[in-house]
């Protein structure tokens, strides 16, 4: 429903629901409280409520976060059957059919792809996904969201006019919750009804290899060249990056790749979103093969290095020193 | 056994480069393709026609353009092909769609599996897929890597932080991850025939019975965004603040 | 005048672009290090729809006429000679044969397999003391009973290894010689008395194989002449003929990536503080690439509308495989200079367009006689009949 038409004749706003996500530490996890934190500041915008909803097993603790990000209500469903997304998705659904909220906000997760757009197509809403900026525009009320198209090429900024307006929020798009523990809300329990519903059951954890693309077409390649030192840990940042392995010529000639592995104007032409060079000095030759990758990491001694001046982020120092920084830091 | 694909056509992301400076976008060559993952998607459907009887009709929703991803999903095999085309269709965001969809499908009747890709390049959104789920009343599997078929149900290897099986009751709605296959090559001959022996059918909002109000969006297209420039040389003094940097840049 | 690629033609042109990145592109190198073109390649091409590109469906082919047949070999010759050269003397010459002059009877018996690439042709013309001067064949055909006794030997004979059919010319009548008295022949390489020799090793196009051909009295039945008993001669010179414009084809391909690769160099290297592409004499280079790749490709496209037209096009057709070939030569030797030492390089992926490109000035009729093929054309047009 759009109502931008009966503009001045705007209805009340209704209240800002947020569907929050434990993490494996049975916590509320950052991006929900991250999200909170975001619907209180639209909240007070609006002159309205912040329901927070959580499916799944017990809070405990995080009730009294949620409350201090600024949940007015924290809803609770609990059952073993939440743990599948169609029984989360119609137990949610009921409890909005029951409160329809102004706004809605997902983290963008995996549970938010199948949940989010269900919700969204039930409640005749628009939905903006993987939002990495999301406002309200208040004069509008309607909610305006930039999204990466074209695996992130560029972005679109989007608004959604019908009520309520869903949007899957990225991390760091609201940034970090104020956190005020004096803050007084309440706590409800939700009902789970899951008679009637056409259930997808889950057989098992199964191992299955999904095809590795080419080299040429791999998104992420962390790639050795002579000064690299430890090969064994470019793989392990390979690894921890799901990124495949790849290296300039001299990586061939130390025997640590194969002649498929090597990038460059006598090996591969490679575009990857992240290419991170270690120990590669960064000559013509390699820079070739480079030249169409999104964003370039250099780590290398040698502060003259050609590869410093053109990469996009740049570490000077002992390559194995760094990467087992990098893998820490990563973890 | 009538299997539906529903396949979007897209920009071509090879005709077009990115001027985050001028922050605008240049196309110089306007190619159009059928979005990746739901190229996956037919390609699923055809490989379950491989091996049982079955019938697979592909939709494709769009302006008259469409025809071409039509044609070209015929000439991999489709039996079928579908295009839906009105001017009260366009800008369709992913309510609209997920409607359109559900309505062709209701007309056509006797689906068993509705597939489609799990993100379309343009929109990025993944919203369709699940959308249509709804809409339609039936369950959904999402990120589906390799999809079978049981009695009254389809099987599926999904991902979700890793690997599934999954079975879902039919009528279900597959949603195929991105990558999951390499769909196969169209045959020559299929290829000229696509043209000068065949065309797709053609449905507007009247033959849906889609009124103007069951197609009005709820999102629009407001502008464009670009990321920042890029800064060659930047010399960073920590792997933390590497991975700061490119965590905030949204490379990882 | 239209000169946009009709969008069956177009929509093939993609599939064929996208099957020769994905599927030749990565193989490139390791065909032309091991001289072989893998066999699950030449499968997937078949299955592809690629063996019989030009003829139409009614026997099996996949009714894209001249012009689909010439994108086909524009897209692969972009990609990999040998490849090209394998469905190339299949398509173009081998099955064309048989496509143009066959019975209805033999191309409804062979056509169909050969299509599908599930049987692979070659063109069997040229002899040891027979190449430019076709019409000194010596090969016989000796009538017997109700079949035909093969027996000579032909040379470079390209697909001659590995194929299944193959077009054959051979003396039916010792005393009128090779014109007037020489008859084609559909033969299969499983029949007692052929053998195929070792393949050569040339300087280039290592994964297409050719060698020389034995045929120890083969018996032919006479329901596989191809054409009239006698008229050979002119069957292969027909053939030969719109085989030549696929080739200008095959070659503008191998031109376009000769430029591509030129252009992308010449933007990555810097040399004297300067970006190549900043250099006068490489601009220069480059422009006269670029000019003679766009005429050649409107010569290329205009022949084969001539053909798919019912229309006269022997001149053209010459001018094609002459201006390709030699274009190609140009545009490649060019390129090999603008990379330098990487141009030489095995690795650098130039040479060996280099190598392959040195045959097309040779093959299917030298440079030199296809200039007298064009020069009696035109001295036809005004009256003058010349020999060569």
């Amino acid at each position: 429903m759009n109502y931008l038409d009966d503009f001045h004749s705007a209805p009340e706003p209704r209240d800002i629901w947020v569907v929050v996500e434990l993490g494996a530490d049975g916590k509320a996890t950052p991006l929900s409280l991250e999200l909170v934190g975001g619907a209180r500041m639209m909240a007070d915008g609006l002159g309205c409520y912040v329901h927070a909803v959580a499916l799944g097993t017990d809070l405990g603790d995080s009730v009294a976060e949620l409350i201090a990000a600024g949940a007015d209500r924290v809803h609770v469903a609990q059952d073993p059957n939440l743990a599948h997304a169609d029984a989360r998705c119609k137990v949610l659904g009921d409890v909005l059919a029951a409160q329809p909220p102004e706004v809605l906000l997902f983290g963008a997760t995996r549970s938010a792809d199948d949940v989010a757009p269900r919700i969204a197509q039930r409640l005749g809403a628009g939905l903006l996904a993987h939002c990495i900026s999301l406002q309200m525009d208040e004069s509008e009320r309607v909610l305006i969201g930039t999204m990466p198209v074209y695996e992130g090429d560029y972005f679109e900024v989007r608004a959604c006019t019908s009520r309520p307006g869903i949007a899957t929020v990225e991390p760091n798009a609201f940034g970090p919750p104020y956190l005020d523990s004096y803050r007084f809300g309440e706590t409800e329990t939700v009902a789970v009804d899951l008679a009637d519903l056409n259930r997808v059951r889950v057989v098992g954890p199964v191992a299955y290899a999904a095809p590795q693309a080419p080299l040429r077409k791999a998104k992420r390649i962390v790639s050795a060249g002579r000064q690299a030192g430890d090969f064994e840990c470019v793989k392990q940042l390979a690894h921890l990056l799901g990124a495949q392995v790849a290296g300039a010529r001299e990586a061939l000639d130390e025997g640590w790749i194969t002649e498929e592995q090597v990038v460059g104007a006598m090996g591969e032409t490679v575009q990857p979103d992240l290419y991170i060079a270690v120990g590669i000095r960064g000559d013509t030759y390699h820079a070739f093969g480079i030249r169409n990758a999104k964003y370039v990491v250099a780590i290398h001694p040698e502060k003259d290095a050609p590869i410093l001046k053109s990469a996009d982020a740049a570490l000077v120092g002992d390559p194995p020193k760094i990467m087992s920084e990098l893998i820490e830091a990563l973890r | 056994m009538r299997i539906v694909v529903a396949i979007k056509q897209v920009l071509d992301p090879r005709g077009f480069t990115v001027n985050r400076k001028a922050e605008k976008i240049f196309v110089n060559h306007e190619e159009y393709m059928i979005n990746p993952a739901d190229k996956s998607a037919l390609e699923v459907a055809l490989q379950i026609k491989d091996t049982v009887e079955a019938e697979i009709v592909v939709l494709c929703g769009g302006p008259e353009r469409a025809n071409e991803a039509l044609r070209q999903a015929w000439a991999m095999g489709a039996d079928r092909g579908i295009q839906l085309t009105d001017k009260l269709f366009a800008g369709a965001d992913g309510l609209v769609a997920a409607r359109l969809l559900a309505a062709a499908i209701r007309k056509l009747g006797g689906v068993e599996v509705a597939l489609t890709g799990e993100r379309a390049l343009d929109t990025g959104a993944g919203e369709v897929g699940p959308r249509l789920a709804e809409a339609l009343g039936w369950p959904h599997i999402l990120a589906a890597h390799k999809v079978g078929l049981t009695d009254g149900a389809v099987k599926a290897i999904a991902k979700a932080d890793r690997f599934v099986e999954v079975e879902a009751p039919r009528p279900a709605v597959v949603i195929v991850a991105n990558g999951a296959n390499q769909p196969r090559y169209a045959h020559a001959a299929r290829v000229i025939n696509s043209y000068q022996k065949w065309s797709p059918e053609v449905w507007n909002a009247a033959d849906l019975g889609l009124t103007e109000t069951d197609l009005a969006v709820a999102v629009v297209k407001r502008g464009l965004a670009f990321p920042a420039e890029r800064q060659p040389g930047t010399v960073l003094s920590s792997a933390g603040e590497l991975v700061g940097m490119l965590k905030r840049q949204r490379v990882i | 005048m239209d000169f946009d690629l009709k969008p069956e033609h177009r929509a093939l042109q993609k599939s064929i672009r996208e099957f020769m990145q994905e599927e030749v592109k990565p193989l490139v190198k390791q065909i032309d290090r091991d001289s072989r073109v893998p066999d699950e390649l030449l499968k997937k091409a078949g299955a592809a729809g690629l063996f019989g590109i030009p003829f139409s469906q009614k026997y099996g082919g996949m009714g894209a006429g001249e012009i689909g047949y010439c994108i086909l070999m524009e897209e692969m010759g972009r990609v990999d000679a040998s490849t090209t050269a394998i469905i190339g003397a299949h398509t173009g010459i081998g099955v064309m044969t048989l496509y143009l002059d066959g019975t209805e009877e033999l191309k409804q018996r062979y056509l169909p397999d050969l299509c599908s690439g599930k049987k692979i042709a070659a063109f069997a013309l040229t002899e040891a003391n027979a190449g430019s001067d076709a019409a000194s064949i010596r090969m016989k055909a000796t009538r017997e009973g109700d079949s035909y006794m093969l027996d000579g030997e032909k040379m470079w004979i390209t697909n001659g290894p590995i194929a299944d059919v193959l077009s054959v010319l051979a003396i039916t009548d010792a005393s009128l010689g090779a014109r007037g008295g020489a008859t084609c022949f559909a033969v299969e390489s499983n029949w007692e008395g052929f053998t195929a020799g070792k393949r050569e090793e040339k300087m280039g196009l290592h994964g297409s194989p050719t060698a020389a051909l034995k045929f120890d009295n083969v018996r032919v039945p006479q329901e596989n002449v191809i054409g009239k008993v006698g008229l050979g001669f002119v069957t292969m010179m027909k053939t030969l003929d719109i085989g030549r414009v696929s080739l200008g084809a095959a070659t503008l391909g191998g031109a376009e990536v000769s430029l591509e690769s030129a252009l992308q160099w010449a933007k990555a290297r810097h040399q004297f503080g300067r970006n190549l592409a900043n250099m006068q004499s490489l601009q220069f280079m480059i422009a006269d690439m670029a000019s003679e790749i766009e005429a050649l490709r409107s010569l290329v496209y205009r022949t084969a509308w001539l053909v798919d037209n019912g229309r006269p096009h022997t001149k053209e057709a010459g001018m094609c495989k002459l201006l390709g070939s030699e274009i190609a030569s140009r545009c490649i030797d060019r390129a090999l200079q603008i990379h330098g030492a990487l141009g030489l390089t095995r690795d650098g992926q130039i040479e060996r367009g280099w190598r392959d490109s040195r045959i097309n000035e040779i093959f299917e009729g030298t440079n030199e006689i296809q200039r007298i093929v064009i020069a009696s054309e035109l001295f036809q047009e005004i009256g003058v009949r010349i020999r060569p």
